[in-house]
């Protein structure tokens, strides 16, 4: 087990780094590194080229105006979780990074390496998606801004193209009527893959939850838009959104009936669906009691 | 190309050139020679190369050296001020947070940044702050309670005393029964603690295995021609350049070759060897070494294994691959059963664990001009190392030297001798240099000795009011592709069963079967704990059926002191009672049990081990344990020689204890030399749970026989006879008049005055003729038994399956605790692996055998926040055999945690799951099939 030589660039803006990952036959950008160092550590990936996006001030910058907060892509988790933005904007964002392997790897560890892994069990899509987050990739030359649902194609496939970098994650603010909660569900109390998760987003008028956005993780390719969760509650009065009641059943059916979950070391699909279930319904609740009283 | 960054270490700023793919963990360790941070997996999940970069806390393994400049890094060198412990570490070690010290850098690192943030945490904090940082020996619980103490120091507090009744049997010592922080901490909380892996030898090359890719094939050819023409290779091995000789653990199942003849039996199977300037050029040259084999039909199911016309792992021996068979029948199992009143059976079957000791195994071999070969190694059991290369390699015990180093926790793995050992010494020699070879996490996972899975059918009868009339076990077990321990382990998974409930009719059916998979051996309660939590699991549902207590059926069928078992076993201390009336009453059993609300349960589970094996693993006259003491010429210190293993569990302390109270000095006037083959006289080593037994007595016997000739000069001096004297603390007095005493240094130094040095020695062996007559007697043969019994308490999501263990409340038997807080820290760790192995751990294996968890990210084990909230008791006891009354607690604490947490389990949900590891989806399952109609 080591890391194989490779050559090792540290480009100090966003433009360098894209013309490094154009120009190498065979480059990856290094964020964190905790899981591109694992993955060469243990002989499944080896690159000619290294490009660091430590020297990249930009990348690590969060900000907010009225319209929006701005994440950048090489935030670590940790200063997702600390930071008072975050947390007082969108609080479920905050959580989601929490939720993420240990202190030591959250101090290391990136919002935009979490995304473009790909993974499906990535713990920060379910809620940026539900937040209906865009994401900002950058080429040479080019900008372009996505909404992170259609950023994954498939588990570790996305939309980003060689040569590009996720540089910036955007959420809309959408004021105090939108409550949101990201449950995760793993097999141990700490440092756990989600074997599930579900991320959900109201929007609440009047009593009424006029857009609910249910999107679940690890039990399917990519995480996953409940169309189904969805508007099953859109719509729907909050107070018929209580423990056991019909609608939950219904909108916790309806997500389980949108997974595409696999068997493998964590459970098997079949458990996956009655999990999706569960988290479903209690990230609901969870969510529903950020509402101002 | 190289780098050159600039990197502040400890506050001292370095420039160092790096080539790109160099870690920083590697940096520090190689380079700057900082070798207190320490390497666990490399892959950013046990936390034990923790340093603070820019203050905050990072895995080094997973942080390039390239992306450190212009950082900061603290590590744990730059902890303590010259000699004065920093506040964090003098909690560590007055608390008895270390035990093996692997994971100790990196969690005080952890414990720094915590304190530097928030001076003052609170339980969850920490539990919080310390959950990516692994630790396998303590239970977490010692560190908790540290870093809530260096919080206290650190705003300038005292923390609060922990208050301890001290027992009975040790109310008139001075130095055993003694709750005191271990020798080795202050080295290991400071990061000077040398492990194998910390030594680098001038001129010293690096050795690598090339592994089996394949579960079951001959080898048609090896081609090592380009892997030897690789510049930096210095040699190349296969099973045609080594010595062709079988090797193992037990004589009669010697079945191991050192590198594959012609045939491989598993993923894993060492096939090459090759020697080169670092480890980058071996895996190198490893990838061209070219294996072509001719695959065979493989095996992976015990049961399928042991079916005729299977495929035979072994066309010489073990026929249906049954490796080994036991069949044992104590008294009249038909009348037994006939004689009850109810008899149930159940099947129950076990999980493949692995012991994941936080150090990888490490071996550095030396060869000098005399022929003479020294090995640096991570084992538990020097003597056996010992005796197996000297096989080998067919040379007397005086040729080789071992030196056992600091070891980063065993726990069975490094119970025997490695391959590591066996090609280090092989490689040395060709080459003429020192060969370091060490194991990656997953090699770890892949050489194995875990335990074995077992299937187990138990039957029970009883009589109405619970009393036991007959049991009856069938256990097959999962060996794996070699014997290891196996044959021991199939004996031990019978034995010990009819230690801890008196049964008059018994009757074991064991199968060791093989099967193309790592092979399994010894791990923590070695064989026992499967039948165990079968046993306890069963025995709970039968109280169900009658109606009766959980606890009360066992008080009914307690062992009593003074036993002869059904299969010849000799117990004598033996307070059960008292273990299972203490948790009873500790946990509010009474007010609890069928009272609390659905998703809540608490359940019991008994337990109990050997205090070391009556018998050593190869024929042998020697003495078992043996002890030298040398007392310093001016009667300052007394130095204690000892052949026995601390890994961790704090031997060397314990047996400094024992010896010291036996010359009558205090504590602080003892050192420690252990485990070096060319200085200490021989001990059996960390297994079978026997050091603190056979090593207590006879480092109390070494110490006696100082005192004893130390007395007749004392004699002199006083002019009183030396019956009449008594030693303690550090005077040696007239029993009849206390006033009348000189300094124990001043005796000693008109001793070597006069007669030169003061030595003395001491051996031990169990008593001779233990066991029966029969095939197998000797296996749970022991000098004493310790006995215990847990409750747990649990909170299970009825919803998700999800199991949260809130308290395990713990009595233990152990004799006298001659270290009240060492024995506490097995207990906790115990009952942490115990609890972690019941929910969490299982190997996996694809259609190909291939494992497909062997890491410490996907084959989870329990981190602090899983921890639950742990209060032990140890309760009066005294045994004859053991020093000051003691006997063991390492392996007897783990067996009572399975069945205690699957029991609380059932109570809380209402289903009964009888097939480890107990997951959240088995118990959903077994909910819905309830729910369905079903059992």
């Amino acid at each position: 087990m080591y890391i194989p030589d490779f050559q090792f660039h540290r480009p100090a803006t966003v433009q360098d780094a894209c013309r490094l990952l154009t120009e190498s036959e065979d480059a990856a950008p290094l964020a964190g590194g905790t899981d591109l160092l694992v993955e060469m550590k243990q002989g499944g990936r080896r690159h000619r080229d290294i490009v660091s996006l430590r020297a990249i001030p930009q990348l690590r910058a969060i900000e907010a105006d009225e319209r929006a907060l701005f994440i950048g892509a090489g935030v670590t988790h940790n200063d997702v979780k600390a930071s008072p933005a975050v947390r007082e904007i969108f609080p479920a964002i905050a959580d989601a990074a929490a939720t993420i392997g240990t202190d030591q790897i959250r101090n290391v560890g990136t919002i935009g390496g979490n995304l473009c892994t790909g993974a499906s069990c990535s713990d920060m899509a379910p809620i940026l998606i539900a937040l209906g987050a865009e994401v900002e990739i950058s080429g040479i030359g080019s900008t372009r801004v996505l909404p992170l649902e259609e950023f994954f194609v498939s588990h570790r496939a996305t939309r980003l193209q060689r040569g590009e970098l996720m540089t910036n994650i955007i959420v809309r603010r959408h004021g105090d009527a939108r409550v949101s909660w990201y449950e995760k569900f793993g097999m141990r109390n700490a440092a756990a893959i989600s074997v599930a998760s579900a991320a959900v987003t109201l929007t609440v008028d009047a009593g009424i939850c006029s857009e609910a956005r249910i999107v679940i993780g690890a039990v399917a390719p990519t995480p996953k838009f409940s169309a189904g969760a969805s508007s099953a509650l859109t719509g729907q009065p909050i107070a018929s959104m209580t423990e056991g009641s019909p609608l939950l059943e219904q909108a916790g059916a309806a997500a389980a009936a949108d997974s595409l979950p696999i068997d493998d070391l964590r459970g098997s699909s079949d458990y996956r669906r009655t999990v999706i279930q569960v988290l479903t319904k209690r990230a609901v609740l969870r969510a529903l009691e950020r509402l101002p009283r | 190309m190289k780098h050159l960054i600039s990197i502040e270490v400890n506050g001292r700023p370095y420039e160092v050139a790096v080539k790109p793919s160099l870690t920083l963990v590697n940096l520090l360790r190689d380079e700057l020679r900082l070798i207190g941070t320490k390497k666990g997996c490399g892959l950013g999940d046990c936390g034990a190369c923790t340093v603070l970069l820019d203050g905050k806390p990072v895995n080094s393994c997973l942080v390039l050296a390239v992306e450190a400049d212009g950082r900061s890094v603290q590590t744990i060198e730059g902890l303590s001020k010259g000699e004065e412990l920093h506040p964090i570490q003098r909690a560590f070690v007055e608390k008895g947070a270390i035990q093996c010290g692997y994971c100790t850098p990196g969690m005080i690192m952890r414990t720094k940044a915590l304190l530097d943030e928030n001076p003052e945490p609170d339980h969850e904090e920490i539990v919080r702050a310390l959950n990516g940082n692994l630790c396998r020996c303590t239970g977490y619980t010692k560190i908790f309670e540290s870093v809530e103490a260096a919080s206290h120091y650190l705003r300038g507090e005292t923390p609060p005393e922990i208050e301890y009744q001290p027992q009975k049997s040790a109310m008139d010592l001075s130095v055993v029964g003694k709750r005191l922080a271990k020798k080795d901490a202050p080295d290991k909380a400071t990061g000077r603690a040398i492990y194998t892996d910390d030594i680098m030898l001038p001129n010293m090359i690096y050795g690598k295995l090339l592994l089996s890719t394949v579960p079951h094939a001959l080898i048609k050819r090896i081609d090592t021609s380009r892997a030897k023409a690789l510049p930096g290779v210095h040699a190349v091995l296969t099973g045609a350049d080594v010595p062709d000789i079988t090797w193992g653990t037990s004589p009669p199942r010697y079945d191991e070759n050192i590198l594959a003849q012609k045939k491989v039996r598993y993923v894993g199977d060492p096939i090459a060897a090759v020697a080169a300037d670092d480890e980058e050029t071996c895996y190198e040259a490893l990838k061209l070494i070219d294996v072509e084999y001719e695959e065979l039909p493989s095996v992976f199911d015990p049961m399928a294994a042991m079916a005729d016309g299977a495929p035979r792992l072994f066309d010489d021996k073990y026929e249906n691959n049954i490796n080994t068979r036991v069949d044992h029948h104590f008294g009249d199992i038909d009348r037994g059963f006939a004689e009850a009143d109810y008899v149930r059976e159940e099947r129950f079957v076990g999980n493949r664990t692995y012991q994941n000791p936080m150090e990888p195994h490490c071996s550095i071999a030396e060869w000098d001009r005399e022929g003479r070969v020294t090995v640096h190694t991570s084992t538990q059991v020097v003597h056996y190392v010992h005796h197996q290369l000297a096989r080998i390699f067919g040379l007397p015990l005086g040729s080789i030297r071992i030196i056992m180093t600091n070891v980063g926790g065993g726990f069975g793995a490094k119970a025997a001798t490695s391959p590591l050992e066996i090609l280090s010494i092989i490689l040395a020699k060709q080459t003429g240099r020192p060969v370091k070879m060490r194991y990656t996490r997953k090699e770890m996972y892949l050489y194995n000795r875990g335990r074995h899975k077992q299937y187990i059918d138990l039957k029970i009868g009883v009589k109405n009011d619970g009393t036991i009339t007959a049991v009856k076990q069938k256990v097959v077990l999962e060996g794996g592709a070699y014997s290891s321990f196996g044959i021991v382990t199939t004996y031990y998974a019978g034995s010990m069963l009819p230690t801890l409930y008196k049964m008059p009719n018994y009757k074991y059916d064991g199968f060791r079967v093989n099967t193309n998979l790592p092979p399994s051996g010894a791990f923590r309660g070695h064989g026992c704990p499967h039948p165990r939590f079968a046993f306890e699991s069963l025995l709970s549902m039968i109280a169900d059926d009658i109606g009766m207590d959980h606890i009360d059926i066992r008080l009914k069928n307690a062992m009593e002191p003074e036993t002869h078992t059904i299969n010849d076993l000799d117990i004598h201390s033996c307070e059960f009672t008292s273990c299972l009336e203490t948790v009873k009453r500790k946990s509010g059993w009474a007010e609890k049990k069928g009272k609390l609300p659905p998703g809540r349960g608490i359940g019991i589970g008994c337990g109990g081990f050997v205090s070391g094996a009556g018998y050593p693993i190869y024929r042998s006259q020697f003495p078992h344990s043996n002890a030298i003491v040398k007392v310093l010429e001016d009667g300052s210190k007394a130095v204690l020689l000892t052949g026995e293993a601390d890994i961790g569990q704090g031997s060397d302390t314990v047996l400094a204890q024992a010896a010291a109270e036996a010359m009558g000095i205090s504590f602080d006037r003892m050192s420690v030399i252990s485990a070096d083959s060319d200085i200490t006289p021989i001990g059996f080593g960390a297994y079978s749970s026997r050091v603190t037994l056979m090593g207590g007595n006879a480092s109390k016997m070494a110490g006696d026989d100082v005192r004893t000739q130390l007395f007749e000069i004392a004699s002199e001096m006083l002019g009183v006879g030396p019956e009449r004297l008594v030693a303690k603390e550090n005077r040696i007095f007239d029993c009849e008049n206390s006033e009348k005493f000189i300094p124990w240094e001043k005796a000693a130094a008109e001793f070597f005055s006069k007669k030169g040095p003061l030595v003395g020695t001491g051996y031990y062996s169990p008593p001779e003729g233990l066991g029966g007559s029969y095939k197998g007697a000797a296996v749970g043969t022991s000098p004493a038994y310790s006995f215990s019994a847990a409750v747990c308490e649990v909170e299970v999501d009825l919803e998700t399956g999800k199991v949260n263990v809130l308290n395990f409340w713990d009595a233990s038997d152990c004799g006298t605790a001659i270290n009240p807080m060492a024995v506490e820290g097995q207990v906790e760790g115990a009952i942490v692996m115990g609890m972690s192995e019941t929910l969490f751990e299982d190997q996996r294996f694809d259609a190909n055998g291939r494992l497909v968890n062997p890491d410490l990210h996907n084959y989870l084990i329990a981190t602090s926040s899983d921890a639950p909230a742990i209060e032990s008791t140890i309760v009066d006891s005294y045994e004859p055999n053991g020093p000051f009354g003691a006997k063991e607690i390492g392996e007897g604490s783990t067996l009572p945690v399975l069945g205690a947490l699957a029991n609380a389990i059932a109570d809380a949900t209402g289903v009964r799951i009888r097939e480890l590891p107990i997951t959240p989806e088995k118990i959903l399952n077994a909910l819905r099939e309830k729910k369905n109609g079903g059992s």
